[in-house]
């Protein structure tokens, strides 16, 4: 009965008996591997592919999701030859994907698949990935309205590294200046620079612009630039919402919905060979809830500027 | 390849989506969501790209800068021992020597696992020595991480790592920005100054496509008097001072000296990347080995390692990158032993045996990786041209040379290997590595290695890993060339010894806080180069002959052979648990060598412990950490030919840490460490070098420093 079930090659006697075994295992492996990958057919419909986030927190994909119900969501591990091979395999058939976060951009561009629209990037220049980019930042001259106009701010200090942010600096250096607004870097490289040109710049400037940067995420450095302006009383603007809740004065956020809008619209007319910056008109308005409250002090008050 | 300095902006991206999902997230998991835990690990050293430990072909444990500031991890001994998942490492005030798994041999030297900084080889070419302590890598404090690979995992570099890899990644000028200086003292005379600067950036003109530039300079010296040693006596039938006394032992002071300077530089503009390092360490080596004088701080070692590597990666198209690198080594090697000897000489009282070996190494590496949809193949080729002097002789105590003692040896060595690798990842939960390589090696011969490896993914947080690898280790050209036909002949027939090992490994990160790991292995290694002494003249090997043309002469020398063949076995388990200000870690490893000779079957290895263990607990507030540290070495079975004195091993050594951060004008952290904590009166098995079987561990001792961040 056992020579009907396998073909004759695979069933030799003595010590090929052994190599049965083993080409058994791979006629099995192979046997499995074609079924299965068999049933990975294109993904006809728009593809949206991000690191497996904390709960229901991404919003940007859930924004998304909420604009292209037939989306389907791509989890990624972190892991980039890995994650390469899942987006190579589960984008087949799409014209355009989007990615959300500099890993996943970066992914994307590696499989070599479809046109990539990316979210979720503080700065597109560290990413090779060809493709259309919306900024995580609002419009830079509502930002510069609001400095101006609001905080009534002529000269301000804007504090990245310069490691991570140069070009998002000359950008705004190039609108704040468009806008009457004279911005001064406030380059961060080390600890020391922290204390120096902090205390430095403070002086001269009418607030802090506080760059999408490592800076922000380490909460000593974050704390000793928000006491600081706060001595100073100088205000400081942040670009994320939970800026607001830790003293920073007031975070002026990129609409989620938009900026889903916005890479949307411009998923039409994908780029291929290089890379395009879209940025999301809407811009919210997060207000600490006193100004110069402590660092624990719940963020209120927000309100979104059409 | 993925960059760390990118967590940062993934940091930047989870906060963000975060933001707008939960306003009224608490103002700390701000903070949290820029740390990564467990996702963010990558390592490099197994498939000489970036991957997650989930999908790498191999057992592994990361060390990371964390934990390596949380527990004061000193060294990379240090961490082979608090915190590896079966890897240890035996002190005898020489030197760090390093086991793994079952697998240890006394006076090895680290012969058999393949160290790197930065994946480049430290191993130096002559007997194929890496230090593990301060001679040849970096103050701890300047490294981003460490990765342990277990088992022989060479396929991409060619042999040598029997026993596994570790390699030392370190900061660069993006990740260590800034000034810094770091000054401890403490117990013993102990003193240590390391002073760094780095800076990084970015140039080119497109907003939207920047380069990057970074550099990191690092110089240090460390110095220690080392310990007062009161060791047992013992009538060892030779003389040990100069009145002709034999009597091993006794108090002694100032003879456990180590004094290590280094400089470190890294730098890298867009493609082109350098590194350099160059430093010694000198040791004074209290413990008397080889019949040398008791007490003396006469008898001492200098290891002096300086090296460059150049590096190009360069990306060709979407999916193909070309790497090339090339590197120059040197090693120079400094021993002198004191004899109380008043009869080889004749009216000397004794005499100084000065050793001294250079050596060079130069040679390039030439890689392709191309990632194309499901695959990923890495391939390349590696060629090191390796120039050796040693000379030896022996001086008397009046600085005259002794004559006719002096010897003169230069041997040239080569080595080069091809590599492939494909991995190939059909479904989400299934990668297969499929490689090998050919490799050729003077002394030494060709190989050719393969490695199996099929990754499976149940779920996104499990992986279970078979794992099928060989290995092996070329005679080393002391090992193969080497004869002063005094103490020992040469054997030019001497052949490679191969490990094969089948693994099944299992990796789960249970929640995003906490990693447990498991491993089962089996192995056994072939053709094990030992140190035989010729009984017969049919022991001689490779038709060598003495000055006489024959080879009864030889009776009595050393000759490295193939002398036996070692099985291991065992397993071992790893927990790691993260949150913001907890930290823990706990290792439980067995293993089982035994060795195989032509006299004798399944003795077990002598100095090797059945069991290891190590943990770990840490606790942060906002300016203070504070940390404990501990592991376990089973009990070592001693030499069978030194007699029953006692077990060594089957000790607990435990290291306590405490941290304070605060700002004087700049951040500054203060750091106390308790090392022995409980002053542990632990043995480790000695080599038979020594007079006595087992040797003590180093006492307690307390050390107190400060960092300072410009």
């Amino acid at each position: 009965m056992a020579g009907m079930r396998y073909p004759a090659v695979l069933l030799m006697p003595g010590p090929r008996r052994v190599a049965s075994a083993a080409a058994r295992c791979a006629l099995a492996l192979a046997l499995f591997l074609s079924t299965s990958l068999a049933g990975l057919q294109a993904a006809s419909g728009p593809v949206i592919v991000r690191m497996g986030g904390r709960g229901t927190a991404n919003a940007l994909s859930a924004a998304l999701g909420e604009k292209l119900p037939a989306a389907r969501i791509v989890e990624l591990t972190g892991d980039l030859p890995a994650d390469t091979a899942r987006i190579s395999r589960e984008t087949k058939g799409a014209a355009v994907l989007f990615a959300i976060g500099p890993d996943a951009t970066e992914a994307a561009g590696e499989a070599r698949g479809p046109a990539v629209v990316s979210l979720g990037v503080a700065n597109p220049a560290q990413v090779k990935t060809p493709g259309i980019y919306v900024s995580m930042y609002p419009n830079l001259d509502r930002v510069f309205e609001y400095v101006k106009g609001t905080l009534k701010a002529s000269r301000v200090g804007f504090v990245f590294s310069p490691a991570k942010n140069r070009e998002i600096a000359l950008q705004f250096l190039k609108a704040g200046s468009a806008q009457g607004v004279t911005v001064v870097p406030v380059t961060i490289g080390s600890s020391g620079d922290l204390v120096r040109d902090i205390k430095g710049a403070l002086p001269n400037v009418d607030a802090l612009l506080l760059a999408v940067d490592p800076i922000v995420f380490d909460p000593h450095s974050l704390e000793f630039i928000v006491a600081e302006a706060r001595n100073a009383n100088k205000p400081t603007v942040g670009f994320l919402e939970d800026l607001a809740h830790l003293g920073v004065t007031v975070s002026l956020v990129a609409l989620p919905a938009e900026a889903a809008e916005a890479a949307i619209a411009a998923s039409a007319q994908p780029v291929l060979i290089g890379k395009k910056r879209l940025e999301v008109a809407g811009m919210a308005v997060v207000l600490a809830k006193k100004a110069g409250d402590a660092p624990a002090a719940a963020g209120e008050a927000s309100h979104a500027l059409p | 390849m993925r960059c760390p300095d990118r967590r940062a902006a993934s940091a930047a991206l989870a906060a963000l989506l975060a933001v707008f999902g939960a306003r009224a997230a608490h103002a700390q998991d701000f903070f949290e969501q820029g740390k990564d835990y467990f996702k963010s690990e990558t390592i490099e050293g197994v498939s000489k790209h970036a991957e997650a430990p989930t999908e790498t072909p191999a057992t592994v444990t990361l060390v990371t800068r964390d934990e390596i500031e949380r527990y004061g991890f000193r060294t990379v001994a240090d961490v082979l021992n608090f915190a590896s998942m079966g890897d240890f490492s035996l002190g005898d005030r020489r030197y760090d020597l390093a086991g793994s798994r079952g697998l240890f041999l006394f006076e090895d030297f680290n012969t058999r696992i393949l160290v790197m900084l930065n994946g480049h080889s430290m191993n130096e070419p002559w007997s194929n020595f890496a230090d593990i302590g301060r001679a040849m890598l970096l103050p701890l404090d300047l490294v981003e991480r460490i990765e342990i690979v277990y088992g022989p995992s060479s396929l991409l570099y060619g042999g040598y790592s029997l026993y596994g890899i570790v390699n030392v990644i370190t900061r660069n000028g993006s990740s260590m920005p800034g000034g810094r200086v770091r000054v401890t003292g403490g117990s013993w005379g102990t003193g240590e100054g390391v002073a760094s600067w780095g800076a990084s950036g970015t140039y080119g003109s497109d907003p939207l496509m920047s380069r990057e530039w970074n550099v990191l300079a690092a110089a240090g010296y460390y110095r220690s008097d080392g310990e007062d040693l009161d060791l047992p006596r013992v009538d060892v039938g030779y003389p040990v001072d100069l009145q002709g006394g034999t009597i091993w032992g006794g108090p002694q002071s100032g003879t456990d000296f180590e004094r290590a300077p280094f400089f470190f530089v890294q730098a890298r503009r867009g493609d082109f990347s350098l590194m350099g390092r160059a430093g010694y360490r000198k040791r004074g080596t209290p413990f008397a080995p080889y019949g040398a004088m008791y007490g003396t701080g006469d008898q001492t070692l200098r290891d002096e390692k300086e090296f460059v590597d150049v590096r190009w990666d360069h990306a060709m198209s979407s999916g193909l990158s070309l790497s090339a690198r090339a590197f120059y080594d040197v090693y120079h090697y400094h021993e002198v032993d004191p004899y109380a000897d008043a009869v080889t000489y004749p009216g000397q009282a004794g005499y100084l045996f000065d050793l001294r070996t250079r050596d060079h190494d130069v040679g390039g590496e030439v890689r392709l990786t191309y990632r194309r949809g499901t695959h990923f193949l890495t391939g390349g080729g590696e060629y090191r041209y390796r120039s050796l002097g040693q000379e030896s002789g022996n001086v008397f105590f009046d600085g005259a040379a002794a004559p006719g003692s002096g010897i003169r040896q230069d041997v040239q060595g080569r080595f080069g290997v091809l590599y492939a690798q494909e991995e190939w990842r059909p479904l989400d939960q299934l990668s297969l590595v499929l490689g090998g390589n050919w490799a050729h090696t003077e002394p030494g011969s060709s190989k050719a290695q393969p490695r199996v490896a099929v990754v499976y993914k149940p779920m996104p947080t499990l992986s279970i890993k078979g794992l099928y690898g060989r290995g092996f280790r070329p005679p080393s050209i002391f090992e193969a060339s080497y004869g002063d036909y005094q103490s020992q002949i040469p054997n030019p027939d001497l052949a490679s010894e191969e490990i094969s090992s089948a693994e099944l490994s299992i990796l789960w990160k249970a929640t995003p806080r906490i990693a447990a790991q498991a491993y089962g292995f089996h192995s056994r290694l072939d053709g094990l180069i030992r140190g035989v002494t010729i009984e017969s003249p049919s022991d001689v090997e490779g038709g060598v002959v003495g000055a006489g043309g024959t080879a009864e002469e030889l009776v009595g020398l050393l000759q490295y052979q193939s002398a036996g063949d070692v099985r291991s076995s065992g397993a071992g388990a790893s927990v790691r648990f993260q949150s913001r200000r907890w930290h823990a870690y706990g290792n439980l490893a067995y293993a089982s060598a035994r060795l195989s000779t032509r006299g004798s079957t399944g003795v077990r290895l002598s100095g090797s412990p059945h069991w290891l263990a190590s943990g770990g607990l840490s606790f942060s507030s906002r300016d203070w950490t504070a940390s404990i540290g501990a592991h376990y070495v089973g009990e070592e079975p001693l030499d069978p030919s030194r007699g029953r004195l006692g077990p060594a091993g089957d000790f607990v050594e435990a290291n306590l840490r405490g941290l304070y951060r605060t700002r004087l004008f700049y951040p500054v952290t203060l750091h106390l460490d308790v090392l022995n904590l409980f002053g542990s009166a632990g043995t480790v098995a000695a080599s038979p070098v020594y007079a006595v079987p087992s040797l003590p561990i180093e006492g307690r001792r307390i050390l107190l420093g400060a960092d300072v961040r410009f």
